[in-house]
């Protein structure tokens, strides 16, 4: 019986020890960077980090010294920020199909600076515009905004002691923390448990699923009506509102276009015939047409305003 | 509780360590572990239908007991018809009423006569078919006085539900698996490798062959009307390979699962594409059905020991009934009457035991004869599986139809065609490792054994690996075919 044991021990760790090897050299497990909560109270991510997303990515993704992937041109006098969530950090296109790098191409007189983090709600959107105010002083916002973006800033809806969220009880924000940072190293460094993780069998909706299932919260929104309400006043009374440009998915809820409207937000509604082709077969982000289509659309609010 | 899942890995090492660390000196406890473990096993899928087992084990327990002290011919006659109707009763309300109901009402509806029947909504309790007949043959092994009839419940009830073969088969022979609950277990090396071998597998049949074979099976026959000639050909052979992958990898997984814990199953499935004749198909293929409908109703019913007449009413019993135990579908009873077809020729010319050994005895490739045998045998058998894998006979016919037009020899054409070559090279990489085992239990059981260590070791951590990719990659575990039936 030890025998036997010992042998299926020594065969299991063999085995681990092949998949780790065989995980990294074919890249079967997304790199992800580090974060870190600046002094202000930013989640963005540790500098000089780079990698692989995927094992189809050619390019490796970047943060750059500022703590966010992408675009962060400062070298003209007029600078747009390009705000979002994972849609702006966009780890799954190369550089050249990230919306500053369209918008550059199209608008080669200003500078566009992006800051996105995968899961950042409306609110933290708006808390990264105060500080970039401070630090690069842009002449324009552009928020990137979908439906769940609004539900997920307020901590009444769905709490995610993650990220910060507006309370509309006690009518100011509450900070993320980094949640499970020292798992969270020891999951994406051995990468044989970050492949069973990412891939672990379940019937259970996908994190991206529940993200872009609008209807989740459709039959709760009449409800929470007041929370959004107070959450657009603070907004409107904290923010400089007049900097900020929210752009929004295409099927964003009417409700979030009625709110924006009603509280004097800037918006640029996003249009597509056709929004599958935006999107890659097995993953509801953005590819290269997609970003090229929402930049184009985006210049031509940017042409017509300056 | 699938055996390709995550809770089949982490109930089978618990029980493991249970069974062999606690339960090692103490013969009842061991197969009190055993009950515990089946039951809980099998509760996974859902809890109320244990009433069913249980009181099918009470019923056959109780009926072989009676049994025992009866001399009187017409009373142990009562006994065994009590068990038979008890037994197939819960089969044929469960699997078969709404089928007969259906039939019942359209063939009246024939001569003008319009029934109203509502269909009842009937959760079909995985494997009753396998469970029922396996007490079912204690009971009637006791009464022909082949066996004598337990004294031991906890062994009874641990033959009933050994939860290894429980859902989905090898269908056991009291004969064969009872007298192994009486005697302990104690713990074999080479039986407990091997069994892990046969687990692995069985594993790579189900996870790596059927499941990838099934995306495109299920793809093809779900939309055959869209699909050319070429395409429904492949679309037959993928199924073809993913009913065998899926039925004998669930064989390959319980018998080795048993042999961890110190049982011996009997082989379920015996390399049955590399037959050369029907007649050869059949005595490998679902080895623990076919033979138990020999013995509990073809040598009942007279066998071939009769004239023409009988040899073929007998024939024709054997494969429609056991086209009716897939399920309640007239696509599985033409799917028996095709075998039964295939099958006359050879047994009214005496030539249906003509190849009784393996493929290539003694040679390492077949004869041209054997290779004309074997892919004509083949070919009978792909034709055959599209009426069993068919939602209905209407379906089953278009099919065909849509297989023999112009079309078959147009290019095939269905989406995913590049990701199945990589299938397609597995069932390659399959076939090969099937034909270097065809003597074997299961194909890698001696493969390298005395040769080569470290390829053998190479290869059982290709096909882990495969294995675990293939399992991860399909996001969850997928039902065996045969639990619904």
């Amino acid at each position: 019986m030890i025998n036997f044991l010992k042998k299926i021990a020594v065969y299991l760790v063999l085995l681990i020890f092949i998949l780790e090897l065989m995980i990294r050299a074919f890249r079967l497990t997304p790199e992800i960077p580090h974060r870190t909560i600046d002094s202000n109270g930013i989640q963005k991510y540790k500098t000089n980090q780079s990698g692989y997303f995927s094992s189809k990515s050619k390019e490796k993704w970047l943060i750059n010294e500022f703590g966010w992937t992408g675009v962060a041109q400062t070298q003209n006098d007029t600078i747009f920020s390009i705000i979002g969530d994972s849609f702006i950090e966009n780890f799954h296109n190369p550089l050249s199909c990230h919306q500053g790098s369209y918008l550059k191409a199209l608008l080669p007189q200003y500078s566009f600076f992006e800051a996105g983090r995968s899961g950042m709600s409306f609110i933290e959107n708006l808390e990264v515009t105060k500080h970039l105010d401070s630090l690069i002083a842009p002449k324009k916002h552009f928020i990137y905004l979908n439906s769940s973006d609004f539900s997920e800033s307020i901590l009444e809806i769905k709490k995610h002691t993650d990220r910060s969220q507006f309370s509309a009880k006690s009518n100011k924000i509450i900070k993320g923390k980094l949640k499970g940072a020292a798992s969270k190293k020891i999951l994406y460094n051995i990468k044989i448990l970050h492949y069973f993780f990412l891939n672990y069998p379940n019937d259970i909706q996908s994190i991206e699923d529940i993200k872009f299932n609008v209807s989740l919260y459709n039959s709760e929104k009449n409800s929470n009506i007041l929370y959004f309400n107070k959450f657009f006043e603070f907004s409107v009374n904290n923010y400089e509102i007049d900097n900020i440009v929210l752009v929004l998915h295409p099927e964003t809820d009417n409700l979030f276009v009625e709110l924006c409207e009603k509280h004097n937000f800037q918006i640029i509604e996003l249009n597509s015939l056709d929004y599958k082709s935006w999107k890659f077969d097995n993953d509801s982000h953005w590819n290269c047409f997609g970003h090229k289509s929402a930049s184009s659309q985006v210049y031509n609010w940017i042409d017509s305003k300056y | 509780m699938f055996f390709n899942s995550l809770d089949f890995a982490i109930f089978l090492p618990t029980f493991f360590v249970l069974y062999w660390f606690f339960a090692q000196k103490n013969l009842k406890l061991q197969n009190l572990l055993i009950v515990v473990a089946s039951y809980v096993f099998y509760g996974w899928w859902d809890w109320r239908f244990l009433s069913l087992i249980i009181f099918s084990t009470l019923v056959d327990y109780t009926i072989g007991q009676k049994l025992k002290n009866e001399e009187k011919q017409y009373r142990r006659k009562v006994l065994l018809w009590t068990s038979i109707i008890v037994n197939l009763g819960f089969l044929g309300f469960f699997k078969y009423f709404n089928f007969f109901l259906e039939n019942f009402v359209d063939a009246f509806s024939l001569f003008g006569m319009q029934i109203n029947a509502n269909s009842l909504n009937i959760i079909l309790p995985v494997g009753i078919s396998f469970y029922t007949f396996q007490t079912l043959s204690y009971t009637i092994d006791v009464y022909n006085k082949k066996l004598e009839p337990t004294q031991d419940f906890m062994a009874f009830s641990a033959f009933v539900c050994f939860f290894p073969q429980l859902v989905a088969g090898p269908i056991e022979r009291a004969t064969n698996l009872l007298p192994q609950f009486y005697k302990k277990r104690t713990f074999e090396y080479h039986k407990a490798v091997d069994g892990m071998r046969q687990i692995l597998w069985g594993l790579f049949k189900k996870v790596v062959i059927a499941d990838n074979c099934a995306e495109f099976a299920n793809q093809i026959f779900n939309n055959s009307t869209d699909m050319n000639g070429s395409t429904l050909v492949l679309g037959a052979i993928f199924f073809t390979f993913q009913i065998y992958g899926d039925f004998s990898g669930y064989s390959d997984i319980a018998i080795g699962t048993s042999r961890l814990f110190g049982f011996d199953l009997k082989q379920n499935f015996a390399t049955p594409y590399f037959s050369r004749d029907i007649a050869e198909f059949w005595r490998r293929w679902h080895i623990s059905l076919s033979t138990w409908f020999r013995d509990y109703l073809y040598i009942p019913l007279g066998g071939s020991r009769g004239g023409t007449w009988m040899k073929v009413r007998n024939t024709f019993a054997i494969f429609l009934v056991s086209g009716f135990w897939h399920g309640a579908n007239w696509t599985f009873i033409i799917w028996g009457a095709l075998n039964a077809i295939y099958f006359l020729p050879l047994l009214l010319t005496n030539n249906n035991r003509n190849n009784l050994g393996v493929v290539g005895e003694g040679k390492l490739l077949p004869s041209f004869k054997e290779l004309f045998g074997m892919l004509t045998t083949f070919t009978l058998t792909v034709f055959a599986w599209i009426f069993f894998r068919a939602e209905n006979l209407n379906h089953a016919f278009g099919y065909i139809e849509g297989i023999f037009s112009k079309s078959i020899f147009e290019i095939p054409k269905f989406s995913g065609k590049s990701d199945s070559l990589i299938v397609l090279y597995f069932l390659v990489f399959f076939i090969f490792l099937e034909y270097i085992g065809r003597k074997d239990k299961f194909a890698i059981e001696k493969i390298f054994d005395r040769t080569n260590r470290k390829v053998r070791i190479i290869l059982y951590l290709a096909l882990t690996i495969l294995i675990i990719k293939y399992f991860f990659d399909n996001g969850k575990a997928s039902e065996f075919i045969y639990f619904q039936f």
